[in-house]
């Protein structure tokens, strides 16, 4: 298992968000936790990372206990996050934020080749490399934000929101890519946009109010009445 | 009388200004904290110039090299001692505790130290610029000052290190997503700014012959708020650049009101850089060097 989460608890000062929380990301699979807002999808992905200190339970990155680490060390070990509001450093150029998404010393050593990689993966950051990643749009910097967390060669991708406030268009475009990771990686995919992440997902999962409600393959969780209703409007 | 003589020591001395503010500038770029010690590092500076040079004759460019260890392991333990556990309770806590850290230096310096007035005069001859006299250690100190801008700037933007503070600088989030331990930005940069600060009073025993006193920080910790203010709270180069300005107008202004007859005209100097700074926050509060 590239990543797995036990009984996680973790919430801010004193408020508890999430509570007990189990799922597992299987190597090279892509896989979705959905629900509502403020059901704490982003607090599952800050405590995975180590921003958000956990309570209870335990997270495990590939088989090794990976609970207590802190967040730069969690990089180094091969997780990388791609943040709500995708945090960009808005001073630096696409390449320098690039670039500093190498900062590890793991990912320093590939760092060319890396570049090479991303730069195929999104052509239109190599056209605009030398740009001030602020003045970019929101769906350049989404995508500016997901390759600047490949650049540590991750070995689990956590995304938060990457369909927020972009257009249908470039939505599916941006799934299309994340798709295609799946070959180099594992991915734990952060959704309202509920009908995009299934059409993309092994296999999902369900939060709502700081627990899993509901999991199951794609196929099966859009046959289910309550997500029908709840989240796909039909 | 001429105005250039008072334009290039106004320059001189603007450069100094421009060194001691980028301590604080920097502080407040990576950490978001407004160092109002500050002025009680200027005095220590001072007073480690003063005796390595009665003591052991050394002169205050070699000083600066212990002020600068000094500096910067005084500044790593006030981030480890002040900052990060008050940082959480809030930015009024950090100013307040920092308030007080440098009034309780200053206390233990007149202890140590006693409340009087000293100073130390290092001459290495001088040389006439336009006209004027200038001491050779003015000189270099202002020289090594804008070296000592240049390289930080330098290094902040060419080293992976100094990446990692621009980073910090422009979203302490992603910073710490792409792997950079903040914990450590903040330290190390607490610790460069102090060590900075620390060396700037060293330099400014050039121009201060008999001013070193305990208590000499305060005005230091106003003219720097002014300089950072001016330059854009954050940026070093706008730092260092309104480090000579300033310096320039309180030359010029001291001039003027010499000129026009004041009886203070070094008080009306500080007056019209206050002046100044009531403008630029008018109407230009994020500083005159940046957009």
């Amino acid at each position: 298992m590239a990543l797995s989460l036990q009984q996680l608890s973790s919430g801010y000062g004193r408020l508890q968000v999430l509570f007990g929380i189990s799922l597992e990301v299987p190597a090279k699979s892509i896989i979705s936790l959905l629900g509502p807002n403020g059901a704490g999808k982003s607090t599952t992905l800050w405590t995975v990372m180590g921003v958000v200190r956990p309570w209870e339970g335990r997270i495990l990155l590939e088989g090794t206990d990976a609970t207590r680490v802190p967040p730069h060390r969690k990089v180094e070990l091969g997780l990388a996050l791609v943040p709500e509001g995708r945090r960009l450093f808005p001073e630096m150029t696409v390449e320098e934020n690039l670039l500093m998404g190498a900062f590890t010393k793991r990912a320093r050593e590939k760092v060319h080749d890396t570049l090479e990689f991303v730069y195929a993966l999104f052509p239109r950051l190599r056209e605009r490399r030398r740009q001030r990643a602020g003045t970019m749009s929101g769906g350049e910097q989404q995508m500016l934000a997901i390759a600047r967390a490949l650049m540590s060669r991750p070995k689990v991708l956590l995304i938060d929101e990457p369909s927020a406030g972009l257009a249908p268009k470039i939505v599916s475009d941006l799934f299309q890519t994340v798709k295609r990771l799946k070959e180099e990686m594992s991915v734990l995919l952060v959704e309202q946009n509920v009908a995009a992440a299934l059409e993309i997902s092994d296999y999902s999962y369900v939060l709502e109010n700081g627990r899993i409600v509901l999991q199951g393959r794609p196929e099966e969780l859009a046959a289910n009445e309550h997500v029908k209703k709840a989240y796909l409007g039909v | 009388m001429d105005v250039i003589p008072y334009f290039l020591s106004g320059l001189i001395l603007g450069s100094i200004y421009g060194l001691t503010t980028l301590g604080l500038s920097l502080i407040f770029g990576v950490l978001r904290v407004v160092n109002v010690a500050h002025g009680s590092f200027v005095m220590l500076g001072a007073y480690a110039a003063y005796f390595a040079f009665i003591l052991w004759a050394w002169p205050p460019f070699a000083t600066a090299l212990l002020a600068f260890a000094i500096g910067a392991l005084l500044g790593y333990l006030v981030y480890i001692g002040v900052i990060k556990p008050l940082n959480k309770a809030g930015e009024l806590n950090v100013l307040v505790a920092l308030f007080a850290l440098g009034a309780l230096i200053a206390e233990i310096a007149r202890l140590l130290w006693g409340p009087d007035f000293v100073g130390y005069r290092w001459n290495i001859g001088s040389v006439e610029v336009a006209g004027l006299q200038i001491d050779i250690s003015k000189l270099a100190g202002a020289v090594l000052a804008l070296a000592i801008a240049l390289s930080l700037d330098l290094l902040l933007r060419r080293t992976y290190f100094g990446r990692s503070i621009r980073a910090v600088v422009q979203d302490p989030v992603g910073a710490m997503v792409v792997g950079i331990n903040v914990d450590r930005v903040f330290a190390a940069s607490a610790a460069i700014g102090i060590a900075i600060t620390t060396v700037g009073g060293v330099f400014l025993t050039l121009f201060i012959p008999v001013g070193i006193n305990p208590y000499m920080g305060g005005p230091y910790t106003l003219i720097g708020f002014v300089i950072a203010v001016l330059g854009g709270l954050g940026s070093l180069l706008g730092a260092y650049t309104a480090g000579l300005l300033l310096g320039v107008i309180e030359s010029l202004g001291f001039y003027a009101f010499s000129v026009a007859g004041f009886a203070e005209p070094s008080e009306m100097a500080l007056f019209l850089e206050f002046a100044l700074l009531l403008l630029v926050l008018l109407f230009k509060p994020t500083g005159l060097f940046k957009l």
